[in-house]
């Protein structure tokens, strides 16, 4: 049997043995580095950013709840088009399967969307100070544990911000999580 | 007489009416189920579920409908019903739902009936629309919630970008809608509003408005509304409140372009059933509209398209039972009177015979309207099941009034000289009765248990319709040409269509795979050119997948054939290549997916639309869509 069948195989029966919707919670927190290519890189420069979210078995595979921010500085190399900086702040809902690999890893390959909020660095009026417009793509995360409860994780994400020249951004990100049996009050609520 | 009539027929009456005919396969009920799994974020939402409905909007928040196979951006004939009272929200014949006081999260069931019939106690020629609202029970409920959407393609960061600069595009709410119901005995009372927000911002039509609003153009729209039914002398009771009030750009096709109004309309209305003998009733209807439009405050359009009418109805009929037959008649009398124009008095006689067996109904619909002049029409409607199919057909003959119609047109014979100069009138005959016959023939079954097949055919053919038509279309930015209106009060035609519905169904899926087509099939050229505009094809599929009660994801695929403006043609390739007369064939992906919480106390639902982000046109000045969201989030308690 081919070695990659054979991966296969021994992932299946884990992959589709989840725990019942919304038995567990896990809260994760990392930080966060952001890629973009021109023109969106003639003009500001992506720096360190920051990202929480909450993750539940869902009815299949897991939801994921979040919402990351970045700091994205002006470039000075134009200096005739003299832009301000920006927080972005990306909230989004995501969804994905995942598949347990040996040793605890888990590999999860999941679809994100949500509304990238771009705040302005700027004295222009109140009403163009942000902008907001949907972001999605895709995401690929894994990750492995730690310690009891807590997993160290990392993913990739590729996110389109629907603007009308459209930009594509790659969000890397590594973390840790720790994952809680789901209060009875809160999955009665998401029930 | 009418209660001899009835009387007598009380008289005869056998027990066993009661017992469930086969389905009328030219009924569509949309459920609040199918509502909500398919993540609708307004009331005119409501006309992409409707079977062979043709639709058509110029900015994206008023929709226009044609049910029977017409032309939507005609005068629409459908009859509104809203908890079984007509609502006369109308305006020069756009049906404006989103005038209705009614919220998509309100709506219990949507009945369509797409062939005429007697609905009301007055006939209606086009087709009918009924919007049940939740019914209020025993005890106290109330349900609320909020709604935004938003059109992507906004500037983003590239707003500070001068060469990159675009406007931002439409944005949709934030909508508020409430309802609180009361129940105790013989008493239920229900009130309800919605409140809508529109930033009509499509890049089409952004300047021709901003310019004449002078700013950014936020449309507003409040509907509230008050209900109250009581259960007295054996019988229901309800009077009812409506009423909407908007700043709108309303789109005036003579005038070619947006017009920014402030409509204003409210209705008051009593209605009832009594019972007079076992198998007997009779039936009351009282209601009094009055609907409004001014110029809004500030615009600099130059123009005041001033307008108001009053609508009085009344209206009695008697129903009785005997057996499997039903009988009814009944008459109403409406006046509609108008501020400079000259109004109308129209009365109806009409009556229904019906039978019904468990394998079989029949119905025989008669009406006799006079007014100026005098219209006859009748319906008969027949289907039988065989088996595990229903086959069913329908004959109607049915003469309209100009004065059911509500057509510019129609008032501007009578006196209604807002438009003068800017829009001139041609005329060379009054309007005079439209004569229309429809055959429909209807089949409906089960293929394998878990598929279900639906299919109809259609003809109709009109004569001595009125067609109001442009020879060139006028020019949205270029207020100083004259416009040309053409009334062509001799219009006729023939229109078939065919439509084809294949569901699957069971428990946790349901799937539906559709195509309907309408074509016109001869006819005079004013007709024919009318129907070039009206897109030929429809077809696409719909699946929904649900885990329990509480979530669901559906999503529908949609394609929808090309049409063509002839009278746009000069403009094709204005307003830097945005006003086409070629509206596109086009794809459309929505998706959707609902999840209730809180023991379905609480419901978040959100909805993509245009996910292959097509452009999608309706008109050849009118906005494209592209990919949007909505969010809707809704408290039930």
């Amino acid at each position: 049997m081919p070695p990659r069948a054979l991966l296969f195989l021994l992932c299946v029966p884990v992959a589709v043995a989840q725990p019942a919707a919304f038995e567990t919670l896990e809260v994760g927190v990392g930080g966060m580095g952001t890629f973009a290519d021109a023109p969106f890189r003639n003009f500001w420069d992506p720096g360190p950013g920051a990202e929480a979210w909450v993750e539940m078995p869902f009815y299949l595979g897991q939801i994921r709840l979040g919402e990351s921010v970045a700091w994205h500085e002006a470039v000075e190399a134009e200096p005739d088009t003299a832009v301000p900086d920006f927080v972005a702040v990306y909230t989004f809902a995501g969804w994905g399967v995942g598949v347990a690999l040996p040793a605890g890893v888990r590999l999860a390959l999941g679809l994100r969307a949500g509304i990238l909020n771009m705040r302005f660095d700027t004295d222009a009026p109140v009403a163009v100070r942000s902008e907001a417009e949907l972001a999605a793509g895709f995401d690929l995360r894994a990750s492995m544990p730690l310690a009891a409860g807590w997993r160290l994780t990392a993913s990739g994400t590729a996110v389109r911000v629907f603007t009308a020249e459209r930009i594509d951004l790659r969000l890397v990100q590594v973390g840790v999580s720790r994952t809680f049996g789901t209060p009875e009050w809160l999955k009665e609520f998401l029930r | 007489m009418m209660l001899a009539a009835l009387a007598l027929l009380a008289s005869l009456a056998a027990a066993d009416t009661t017992r469930p005919a086969p389905p009328d396969p030219a009924r569509q009920v949309i459920t609040r189920a199918e509502i909500e799994a398919a993540g609708l974020y307004r009331l005119p939402d409501l006309y992409r579920l409707l079977d062979g409905a043709r639709t058509s909007t110029v900015d994206g928040f008023t929709w226009r409908a044609d049910l029977l196979g017409g032309d939507p951006f005609a005068a629409e004939t459908w009859t509104l019903l809203v908890d079984g009272e007509r609502g006369e929200a109308g305006l020069f014949g756009e049906q404006n739902l989103s005038l209705v006081p009614v919220a998509i999260t309100q709506v219990d069931s949507v009945e369509v009936w797409m062939v005429p019939r007697l609905v009301a106690g007055t006939f209606a020629p086009g087709g009918v629309l009924h919007l049940h609202t939740s019914r209020p029970r025993s005890g106290m409920a109330a349900r609320g919630g909020l709604a935004i959407g938003n059109e992507t393609g906004d500037p983003g960061p590239f707003r500070y970008v001068p060469e990159r600069f675009t406007r931002n595009v439409d944005k949709f709410g934030t909508d508020y809608d409430a309802l609180a119901s009361f129940g105790a005995g013989r008493w239920r009372a229900q009130a309800r509003f919605k409140l809508l927000r529109f930033y009509a911002t499509d890049f089409a039509a952004f300047d021709r408005n901003s310019e004449a609003l002078g700013a950014n153009p936020a449309l507003r729209l409040f509907a509230p509304a008050l209900r109250l039914e009581a259960d007295a002398l054996g019988g229901t009771h309800a009077v009812s409140l409506l009423g909407g009030g908007s700043h709108d750009l309303w789109f005036f096709q003579p005038f070619g372009r947006e017009i920014p109004v402030r409509r204003l309309w409210g209705q008051a209305g009593l209605h009832g059933r009594l019972p007079v003998a076992p198998q007997a009733s009779l039936g009351y209807r009282l209601a009094l509209a009055e609907n409004r439009l001014d110029a809004w405050e500030g615009a600099a359009l130059g123009l005041d398209p001033r307008w108001q009418t009053r609508t009085v109805r009344a209206g009695l009929d008697g129903q009785g039972a005997l057996g499997a037959w039903t009988a009814r008649l009944g008459g109403e009398v409406r006046h509609v009177s108008a501020a400079g124009a000259e109004g109308f008095t129209l009365g109806e006689v009409s009556g229904q015979l019906g039978r019904t067996t468990p394998r079989s109904a029949q119905h025989l619909d008669l009406s006799l309207a006079v007014a100026g002049e005098v219209a006859a029409r009748a319906a008969l409607g027949s289907r039988h099941a065989l088996g595990a199919w229903t086959l069913g057909a329908t004959a109607a003959l049915a003469q309209r009034l100009p004065e059911e119609t509500d057509r510019f047109s129609f008032w501007r014979a009578r006196g209604y000289d807002a438009f003068e100069p800017f829009v001139a009138v041609e005329q060379a005959e009054a309007a005079g009765v439209t004569t229309e016959a429809l055959l429909r023939l209807d089949a409906a079954g089960r293929l394998t248990p878990p598929l279900s097949v639906e299919a109809s055919a259609a003809v109709r053919t009109l004569h001595g319709l009125t067609l109001e038509t442009q020879p060139a279309a006028p020019d949205p930015d270029a207020l100083e040409t004259p416009r040309l209106l053409v009334v062509d009060a001799d219009a006729e035609g023939q229109v078939v269509r065919g439509r084809v519905n294949v569901r699957w169904a069971q428990a946790g899926g349901r799937a539906r795979v559709f195509y309907d087509g309408q074509a016109a099939a001869g006819g005079g050229a004013a007709f024919e050119r009318a129907w070039e505009a009206v897109p030929r094809h429809r077809a696409g599929a719909e699946a929904a997948v649900s885990a329990g009660d509480s979530f669901t994801l559906s999503a529908m695929l949609t394609h929808r054939s090309a049409a063509r403006w002839p009278a746009y043609a000069p403009l094709s390739g204005g307003n830097g290549g945005l006003y086409d007369a070629r509206i596109p064939a086009v794809w459309l992906l929505d998706a959707s997916g609902e999840k209730w919480l809180w023991q379905r106390r609480l419901r978040a639902s959100l909805l993509f639309r245009n996910l292959l982000n097509q452009e999608e046109r309706t008109h050849p000045v009118g906005a494209a869509l592209d990919l949007r969201f909505y969010l809707r989030v809704e408290l039930n308690l």
